[in-house]
């Protein structure tokens, strides 16, 4: 595992900020002129939609950095190798990654129909693929705590056994207090 | 050499898991309430705008910081393979044929080895009973074993690094004169970064004559 998975979430992270800040921009510039730049208004909708795909990889890529974390963690700390629980977050990752994209496809979709002048457009669909995933990232942060709570117990029993290996008396009371 | 505290990261790790958790819990929340069965006709209330940011965005940004610390308190940023390649007093192994890839963790690649102190200058705490106490981590020097050499720091390294069912390097013996190759160990430093052997101190050295002379 030789990628930095802290700087791409960190990338992604700051290129979500800095389409954020251009839609922004952009919309201020429409407001001032009273929205009669048809391109600039398409333009300004489209970056509206990358955003929010943006910052979905860079959320994916903070939870696998978590994952591989506490995974790694947890073998420092001695405990048996778990590539099971691996592979099972890789396969998540990939139904979020499938969401996202199908999120901003369906977005892109509501913004191209839009422009033609369809009224019966309704962002329905692109909603509720966004709540799907929605749904999958909140189940993926359950065992994410359960994971972080046993590398936290595990780390703190072995603080604990340093200072019982330190001073024969403290074993007598680590022994006691079980 | 720096010090690492496992507790401490774990300590972090666990903060980020949570504010994961409530910014996921909050989409959940407002996916569930307006996005599932969306209208246009629905007006979506203000406290939405107030609540988004803080529980959406700063809570990204807390996370963002806090992982960026955890990579800085590892040495070098978050371990791996390459990390712990570049490190001195690496044990380095291949792989087995028992289906275990390579790198799957930066722990994968070996484990860092001390040098065997002179018996003189070391005298080892022995207490049998830490070996259930402390599990898989159960080192446990015996000045006796000194002698057997470096053999026992590769058969350490390799044993703690090889699944179960792969081939030891050292033929298995009585348990009276098995080469139980442990010794102390304290992770005070990042794997890879030297010495993992912690030299007693005096005080420490004084009560472990005292244990072993029955007294204490």
């Amino acid at each position: 595992m030789t990628l930095n998975w802290r700087l791409l979430t960190r990338y992604f992270s700051s290129s979500f900020v800095a389409l954020e800040l251009v839609v922004q921009g952009l919309n201020i510039y429409l407001f001032e002129t009273g929205y009669s730049s048809e391109p600039l208004l398409t333009t300004d909708t489209h970056i509206a939609n990358i955003a929010p795909f943006i910052d979905q990889i860079a959320d994916i890529f903070m939870l696998l950095c978590l994952v591989e974390l506490n995974l790694s963690s947890l073998r420092a700390l001695g405990s048996f190798n778990q590539q099971g629980i691996r592979y099972c977050n890789f396969v998540i990752l990939a139904v979020l990654t499938i969401l996202a994209i199908a999120t901003l496809g369906e977005n892109e979709s509501w913004v191209v129909k839009s422009d033609d002048g369809t009224n019966e457009v309704s962002w329905a669909t692109a909603a509720r693929i966004y709540c799907a995933y929605t749904i999958v990232w909140w189940i993926t942060s359950l065992p994410i705590i359960a994971l972080s709570i046993s590398v936290l117990s595990i780390a703190y029993r072995r603080q604990r056994m340093r200072w019982v290996c330190i001073s024969p008396p403290l074993s007598i009371l680590y022994v006691y207090s079980l | 050499m720096a010090k690492i505290s496992y507790l401490k990261i774990a300590r972090r790790l666990f903060v980020v898991s949570i504010l994961n958790f409530v910014r996921c819990t909050w989409e959940l929340y407002y996916s569930a309430r307006y996005l599932i069965k969306y209208s246009n006709f629905e007006l979506i209330p203000q406290y939405t705008g107030v609540l988004e940011p803080i529980l959406y965005t700063w809570f990204t940004v807390i996370m963002v910081g806090l992982l960026v610390a955890i990579g800085i308190k590892k040495n070098h940023g978050l371990w791996t393979e390459q990390c712990l390649q570049q490190a001195p007093g690496v044990v380095q192994y291949q792989p087995t044929a028992t289906g275990r890839g390579a790198g799957v963790y930066g722990g994968e690649q070996g484990y860092p080895t001390a040098p065997v102190p002179p018996v003189a200058q070391y005298q080892a705490y022995q207490q049998p009973q830490q070996s259930e106490l402390v599990g898989n981590y159960a080192p446990i020097w015996r000045p006796e074993l000194a002698a057997m050499g470096q053999n026992q720091q590769q058969y350490w390294g390799q044993q703690q690094q090889q699944p179960m069912g792969t081939i030891n390097p050292v033929s298995p013996q009585s348990p009276e004169k098995s080469p139980q190759s442990y010794y102390t160990q304290e992770m005070d430093g990042a794997p890879g970064r030297g010495s993992i052997l912690r030299r007693p101190t005096p005080h420490e050295m004084h009560n472990t004559q005292v244990y072993e002379a029955g007294g204490g």
